[in-house]
């Protein structure tokens, strides 16, 4: 009974508050109306994957086709090699991605003098500006088999014959690993600066008279700090894993850097859904392969989620 | 009460953007309507105010022209077209961003003056078809249409119904049309129902291929050559190319008095990705070679390009240059842009790629040049003659009687005049758009030379300043580009010689694609997908010939011969339509 009561009186007290904050609540309108469009009524269109789907009858005037499309995805060896792909790359540049960051903010943390740190810090994050394909295009000049890079390790003599960067398969990750790290740590590393900028100055007073030196500083008082800010930059990435971690340059990556040479490091799900889904009109085809990387994504997300609550004791949800 | 006034003002902001935002999902049509009533009179003060837009005089220039030479005819006097010229709004879409013009220069006045039509022109912000599958789906379909005649979008629509037969639509309202049009364009596009639904544009059919030979037209700026650095050919003695052998041994020599160099580099995406998963043909290189549509005819059938012993020929002068360290990995993997810088740095030796493109002068040395030499005696080039883009007429048309007499008249010789010709005269007065153009020369339409200089200064430029040469909605390419024939030009004359006759034109060879998701349709793709991966293979390999028995049997394990199967049916068929 005196449960109910406090239970009602706090459903009265948060009606009480939000009619009195009405002006507020207002402003959230636009952006529940611009979610429900853009991002809740195209989840009907997952439909298509279920249906056989041709542009001419309309959404509504299609047959269903039940798993069919399904079938045909997990009877056509290349979704397995675009799969392994897709998990191989994502993983090796979620490793990179997510640590560089870390590491530079600890890093530009240190710097003693404060216009260099401006500086350096502007400097790192200026590449995240450049659009994908602009930087792609200076890449392939630069690592052409008559680059300057190729044209510089040749004059050092520490090779003797060109590299072919782009047309070997085993380099095809790596180059994807080195561009992203190069174009967004620094913008990354934003978020881990502003949390370290919060941590009270005291707490290193203190540890420098307990005969603490830097490196023991930096672990244990900057980087505990941030753990917080860490685990939950991990799990809303963790969603983002198979578009390629943090960056999500895997399809940009593969459209573009990707050739019949190193087809076999360089084929992910994404350029799948391309090639034999929208290129050739089998929308449907390219919903269900699309359906399955939007599920495992889900699965990653709360399994990240579950992961952060257990070890680092927070979550986001 | 300042507070009180900002909260107030916060509120007005909010709810301006949620109402802007709802009226973003409604106002597209009554947007259109505005802009498009905007336009009627701007297009209407223009004409009214620039008097001068002269329709060209019809002192029956027609008749003066020698039409026995260029193998055509004039216009049949009373075109049904002429009956009725009030005017009419019609809306027309052309499905390609890159398309410059809007309807709205002295070309389109001055043929809405005289046909009354106005069009309501409409183009795409980028080239992946989105745009005409949200009008498909949507049932928005505009009442004119060009579009890429083997955009897969296009048989979805005949497909469908959504478009009206040509036939039926002259039969009812412009029987003479059938005397102005090429007499391909009704017989050789016809659906499995008997009917055509697409004017196809751009069509080299007989009469084109008569003319051409007649002017030394056959070959353009775009046949595809091979051209070797002068200076350094030069040094080996300049030895005759007219073998593979040939060619191979001149590329050794000159490859070892300049080893830095890149011997061989098929260009303009030859055997790059963005042609191989389209056909085995292999472009301006595949043309040196024998080579030239997907599906060739191989002993009275047709089979895939790539078990031909032409394919066949082409991988293996590759291998050979590969082992012979004569070819690097670049030409299978450069974009159209790297092939053209690494040709004018003078980074290669020769490469393959077409007359305009031929004649390059490389950067580290401008006294010299790149020249075209050949053809090696395995040269040939099929063309099918077929056309490029074709029009269509919608189901949704709000007057197809007035659109199909716009065709008639677009295709019209008169037609032809008022869009691509311009103005007949005889002194350019210097002012592109007042012209005049062209006039008669010893029977044959011309251009005036004054007029081509500025022309070629500026060629988009001076387009979109008269719209003239742009309109093709219905354009049949003799007439098009007749004036534009010159045989004074010695050196297109030469080339016509040479490689003219290694031309063939066989438009029994221009075959509709298979659905995409038909299972004939996947295996193609399919198939297309693994000549890129074996290409390189083969190539880079050690043993060719092994690399490529396994790529065929890999085809055939994807049921390649299903998807020949469909072709052949279709040649069959058209071999019997066209005798």
């Amino acid at each position: 009974m005196q449960k109910k009561t406090t239970k009602q009186r706090g459903i009265r007290q948060n009606f009480r508050e939000f009619a009195r904050q009405w002006r507020l609540q207002v402003m959230i309108i636009p952006a529940i109306i611009f979610f429900f469009i853009f991002s809740y009524i195209p989840i009907f269109g997952l439909l298509n994957a279920f249906l056989n789907y041709d542009l001419t009858d309309g959404f509504f005037g299609n047959s269903w086709a039940g798993l069919k499309y399904f079938r045909e995805l997990f009877h056509d060896k290349d979704f397995y090699l675009a799969l392994r792909n897709t998990f191989g790359m994502s993983l090796l540049k979620f490793a990179f991605t997510f640590t560089m960051p870390i590491l530079l903010a600890l890093v530009l943390n240190e710097l003693p003098f404060m216009k260099l740190k401006k500086l350096t810090q502007t400097g790192s994050y200026l590449p995240h500006f450049l659009s994908y394909v602009i930087v792609v295009t200076l890449w392939i000049v630069f690592l052409d088999s008559g680059g300057p890079i190729n044209d510089l390790l040749l004059r050092f003599h520490i090779i003797s014959k060109p590299i072919n960067f782009l047309t070997n398969s085993k380099w095809f990750w790596w180059i994807g690993v080195m561009i992203d790290c190069w174009q967004e740590s620094g913008w990354n590393a934003i978020i881990y600066l502003a949390a370290i900028s919060g941590i009270s100055p005291e707490l290193y007073e203190a540890a420098s008279v307990d005969g603490a030196g830097r490196l023991r500083k930096m672990f244990s008082i900057t980087l505990r700090s941030i753990t917080g800010t860490i685990g939950a930059l991990f799990v809303l990435n963790m969603g983002n894993l198979l578009s390629g971690g943090p960056v999500g340059s895997n399809f940009n990556q593969s459209y573009l850097l990707g050739n019949s040479f190193n087809h076999e490091t360089s084929y992910v799900l994404q350029t799948f859904v391309v090639n034999t889904g929208l290129n050739q009109l089998r929308f449907s085809f390219a919903a269900a392969a699309n359906l399955i990387l939007s599920v495992l994504s889900v699965v990653l997300l709360f399994g990240a989620n579950k992961a952060s609550k257990k070890t680092l004791g927070s979550g986001i949800m | 009460m300042k507070r009180k006034r900002s909260r107030i003002l916060a509120l007005l902001l909010t709810a301006v953007l949620a109402m802007s935002m709802l009226a973003g999902c409604k106002s597209n049509s009554g947007k259109t309507e505005g802009v498009g009533t905007t336009d009627v009179a701007t297009t209407n003060e223009g004409t009214s105010d620039n008097g001068t837009t002269a329709v060209p005089e019809q002192t029956n220039i027609q008749q003066d022209i020698d039409w026995e030479r260029i193998g055509w005819h004039a216009d049949p006097a009373d075109l049904e077209w002429k009956e009725d010229t009030s005017p009419i709004k019609l809306s027309y879409y052309v499905n390609f961003s890159w398309f410059g013009l809007n309807w709205d220069d002295d070309t389109a006045r001055r043929v809405t003056e005289k046909t009354g039509v106005d069009l309501e022109l409409t183009k795409p912000v980028s080239d992946d078809g989105q745009k005409l599958n949200m009008m498909i789906a949507g049932n928005q379909l505009p009442d004119i249409m060009t579009i890429d005649r083997n955009d897969p979008a296009l048989q979805k629509m005949i497909d469908a119904g959504l478009i009206w037969a040509l036939d039926d639509l002259i039969d009812q309202y412009a029987p003479k049309m059938r005397d102005v049009l090429q007499k391909e364009i009704l017989q050789n596009y016809r659906s499995a129902d008997g009917k055509t639904y697409r004017f196809t544009t751009w069509v080299q059919g007989e009469a084109w291929q008569k003319a051409a030979r007649e002017f030394d037209q056959i070959v353009g700026t775009n046949q595809p050559v091979v051209s070797v650095r002068k200076d350094y050919y030069e040094e080996i003695g300049s030895p005759e190319i007219k073998t593979k052998e040939d060619l191979i041994a001149a590329l050794e020599k000159m490859h070892a008095n300049h080893p830095d160099k890149i011997a061989f580099y098929p260009a303009d995406n030859a055997v790059s990705a963005a042609t191989l998963e389209r056909s085995a043909a292999m472009g301006n290189l595949g043309v040196q070679f024998g080579m030239s549509n997907d599906m060739a005819d191989q002993g009275g059938k047709i089979l895939w390009q790539a078990r031909s012993a032409e394919f066949q020929n082409t991988i293996a002068f590759l291998h050979e240059l590969q082992t012979k360290g004569l070819l690097n990995q670049d030409p299978f993997i450069d974009s159209k842009d790297v092939n053209n810088a690494k040709i004018t740095r003078g980074d290669v030796i020769s490469y393959t790629w077409v007359i305009s493109d031929g004649e390059k002068v490389p950067e580290d040395n401008p006294d010299t040049q790149y020249i075209v030499v050949g053809p090696l005696d395995t040269y040939k080039q099929s063309r099918t003659g077929a056309g490029w883009l074709a029009t269509v007429i919608s189901k949704n048309c709000t007057d197809p009687a007035r659109a199909i007499r716009f065709l008639e008249y677009m295709c019209s010789v008169e037609g032809h005049q008022d869009v691509s010709w311009g103005i007949q005269g005889e002194d350019y007065s210097g002012d592109v758009v007042k012209g005049p153009q062209w006039n008669l020369v010893d029977g044959k339409p011309t251009m005036l030379p004054a007029y081509v200089v500025d022309k070629n200064a500026d060629w988009s430029g001076v387009a979109a300043k008269n719209g003239l040469g742009e309109y093709w909605i219905a354009c049949n390419e003799l007439l098009w580009n007749l004036p534009w024939w010159d045989n004074s030009n010695e050196k297109m004359a030469a080339y016509n010689e040479v490689y003219g006759p290694k031309v063939e034109f066989v438009p029994e060879l221009d075959f509709k694609a298979p659905d995409p998701a038909s299972d004939e349709g996947i295996i193609l793709q399919k198939a297309h997908e693994l000549l890129q991966l074996y290409v390189v293979s083969m190539v880079f390999s050690d043993d060719w010939k092994a690399e490529y028995d396994k790529f065929i049997a890999e085809v055939d394990a994807l049921g390649m011969g299903k998807v020949e199967a469909f072709y052949d049916t279709q040649y069959q068929e058209k071999l019997q339509s066209m005798k």
